[in-house]
């Protein structure tokens, strides 16, 4: 009953002060609005990243990487290891037949060489892998086919390489069916990637060989840089790494000092980054709305002196104490209320910018995301800060005494 | 005893300087009763309205309202008994400036818990009492001051309280419309309510059955009014 008169009372009390209403609002209006565009950016990051791994199979994965040859010693210093052990072909026979919840395996070894075809010539990021590699990176082929498994096998000199590779090497020609040439050695381009980028990663310098032509035509040894390995389903993945592990210390000597990372892991991680900038974006939004919520104390305070006349009129007709204190508190809650629903728009409005640009700058499947649990979260914060700042205002408008009020001037 | 005040003082402070607004008040005002309170101006009349009306409360004195002394009432408690008990038309009206009349009239009423359309109701019969049906979507600034005074009116009368105070409800009032006016407060009086009011026109104060005259801060006399002899009489009044 005088609940819904009171914020009649308290939007009319706004619609008759819009400009200071506007105003007094603004501080709310600019932090919601600025942690809602942050938050959904986050959780937008987050999906198309979530999604990105899962197509990947990174539930699946795990990698398995070959000890870094320099670590850091006490003192804080850069040694080189005085012992050298590194992932090898054997290891991806052995953990293969070990086990039965392997999908498959993905051996690459990283090298950056220059390549030539005629007089052009251009620097590659080679990724000597097999024919499954694709797979775990989201790559597709814009023209010619990846590489096989025959060609694995007999460590053809065949390569799939990337568009802005093949733009340098054969201008707007289809490099399919062409050869280049690593270090004097000449390869048949089999395929071209199309374009993938994502944050920064891109495949557009790519350059992909069968890894076992990496290992007889250039290194000459059997070693791998790192191995994904797949699993068949991703429940898999504890008993596959502890499978891993028992396989490494049976056919190395520093089997520990091997790297083995789960997607899982790699995503928690990603996820944790995600939640720290979502908790920063918070902690900002939360000092800005202390502020923004003192800016509402103050138009109180102004409003209470205001119209303390009213106030007596109120009381002399018989309003309680807690009828004033809860009119007031209302009526703040009201004023924070349409700044944290201004705020909201200003937000989704922010992050759809936001993403649009982020997408005109990396060709990313990028979009803002505005959760149910944000929204209601930012309406209830609002009203929390609004309730919190106009308590004291409220309170002292509660306590004037009727008689004065009535003859404030 | 329906109103019992004892040696009531108010005293303001201002300064150094000590205002003695009522020194040593005594009356006693039974149920029904009608009351006129003359007296020139500054002579305390509305200090002692104010406190009678629990809006004020007396430096020294006691002053029992239904036999329960209102020193010892809570907040709420003399807001309740403002709101139920008492309709007080102010010298001054206080009105609402931003709110039409309708609304200043039923404001009564929501701090009594009356239901929206009820009072809308009550407040048009009220303002219809008080010869202002069509003045409901009005705000205080777009009437005469006559026009005003009946808002106010209105007001004090909309939840049928028991005491009505007006502190010179006449005031701003031409002498035909006065007499409407007073016309309500004998109704009110013959239905068993109790009338104060103040008044600086003797033929407003004869409607009364006693007059109390205020001079500086006491009182001065306190008789009945020769109305009321002729009716103790026997004999019929007309005015
Ligand atoms: N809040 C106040 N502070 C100081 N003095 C006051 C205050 N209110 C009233 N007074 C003084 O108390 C005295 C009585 O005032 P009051 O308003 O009761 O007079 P009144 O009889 O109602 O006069 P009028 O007929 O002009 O309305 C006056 O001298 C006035 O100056
Ligand atoms: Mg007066």
């Amino acid at each position: 009953m005088i609940i819904l008169e009171t914020i009649v009372l308290g939007i009319e009390q706004l619609r008759t002060h819009k400009l200071r209403a506007a105003l007094s609002i603004l501080g709310i209006l600019i932090s919601v609005g600025s942690v809602t565009g942050i938050v959904s950016l986050g959780d937008g990051l987050r999906s198309v990243v979530t999604k990105q791994f899962e197509k990947s199979g990174g539930p699946n994965q795990i990698s398995v990487q070959s000890p870094r040859e320099w670590y850091r010693n006490q003192k804080g210093r850069w040694v080189r290891r005085n012992w050298e052990e590194y992932l090898e072909n054997r290891d991806m026979e052995f953990l293969q037949q070990a086990s039965s919840h392997i999908d498959f395996v993905v051996p690459i070894i990283y090298m950056d060489r220059t390549v030539k075809y005629r007089s052009a010539t251009a620097s590659a990021r080679i990724r000597a892998s097999n024919q499954h590699h694709y797979k775990i990176e989201n790559w597709e082929i814009a023209s010619g086919r990846f590489i096989s498994e025959a060609d694995v096998k007999y460590a053809s000199k065949v390569t799939v390489i990337g568009p802005e590779l093949a733009h340098d090497l054969y201008g707007s020609e289809n490099p399919v069916g062409k050869e280049l040439r690593i270090e004097g050695d000449r390869y048949l381009v089999i395929g071209m990637l199309s374009e993938l980028k994502f944050f920064g990663g891109t495949n557009e310098r790519h350059m992909i060989i069968p890894y076992t032509t990496a290992q007889k035509r250039i290194f000459g040894n059997n070693r791998v840089s790192r191995f994904y390995v797949l699993t068949k389903a991703p429940e898999y993945v504890d008993e596959v790494v502890s499978q891993i592990r028992y396989a490494m210390k049976n056919l190395h000597e520093h089997a520990d000092e091997f790297e083995i990372e789960t997607g899982e892991g790699q995503i928690e991680q990603f996820n944790r980054v995600v939640f720290i900038l979502k908790a920063v974006a918070g902690g900002i939004a939360g000092i800005s709305l202390l502020v923004g919520g003192i800016g509402i104390m103050n138009i109180m305070l102004v409003s209470v002196t205001e119209r303390t006349r009213e106030i007596g009129i109120r009381k002399a007709l018989g309003a309680k104490r807690r009828t004033i204190l809860f009119q007031f508190i209302l009526e703040s809650i009201v004023l924070c209320l349409f700044g944290g629903g201004l705020g909201i728009l200003l937000g989704i409005g922010l992050g759809a910018g936001l993403s649009a640009w982020i997408k005109s700058l990396t060709p990313a499947p990028f979009e803002s995301i505005v959760s149910p649990g944000l929204m209601i979260f930012a309406v209830i914060y609002s009203a929390a800060i609004g309730l919190f700042f106009g308590v004291y205002p409220a309170f002292r408008a509660s306590k004037l005494d009727p008689i004065e009020a009535l003859r404030y001037e | 005893m329906l109103i019992q005040m004892t040696n009531i003082a108010k005293n303001y402070e201002i300064g150094e300087e000590v205002v003695h607004a009522l020194r040593g008040v005594s009356l006693s005002i039974e149920k029904n009763e009608y009351v006129a309170i003359m007296g020139p101006s500054g002579s305390g009349k509305s200090t002692l309205m104010n406190i009678l009306g629990c809006l004020d409360s007396p430096s020294e004195g006691t002053y029992d309202l239904n036999g329960k002394a209102v020193s010892d009432m809570t907040d709420d408690e003399l807001a309740e008994v403002r709101n139920k008990e008492i309709g007080f038309v102010f010298q001054n009206f206080n009105l609402l400036s931003r709110s039409d009349s309708l609304h200043n009239t039923e404001l009564p009423l929501i701090y009594l818990g009356v239901s929206r359309k009820k009072r809308r109701e009550l407040a048009i019969a009220s303002m219809q009492a008080v010869g202002l049906g069509e003045r409901m979507h009005h705000k205080p600034s777009e009437l005469s001051g006559g026009q005003r005074q009946r808002v106010a009116i209105a007001r004090a009368l909309v939840n049928n309280p028991s005491i009505i105070l007006a502190d010179e409800p006449t005031g701003n009032l031409d002498s035909k419309t006065g007499e409407e006016i007073m016309q309500i407060f004998e109704v009110l009086h013959s239905k068993g309510n109790t009338v104060i009011l103040v008044t600086h026109e003797p033929y407003i104060a004869e409607h009364a059955n006693r007059v109390i005259h205020i001079l500086d801060g006491q009182v001065d006399s306190d008789k009945a009014t020769e109305n009321a002899i002729r009716r103790a009489n026997g004999e019929k009044v007309v005015i």
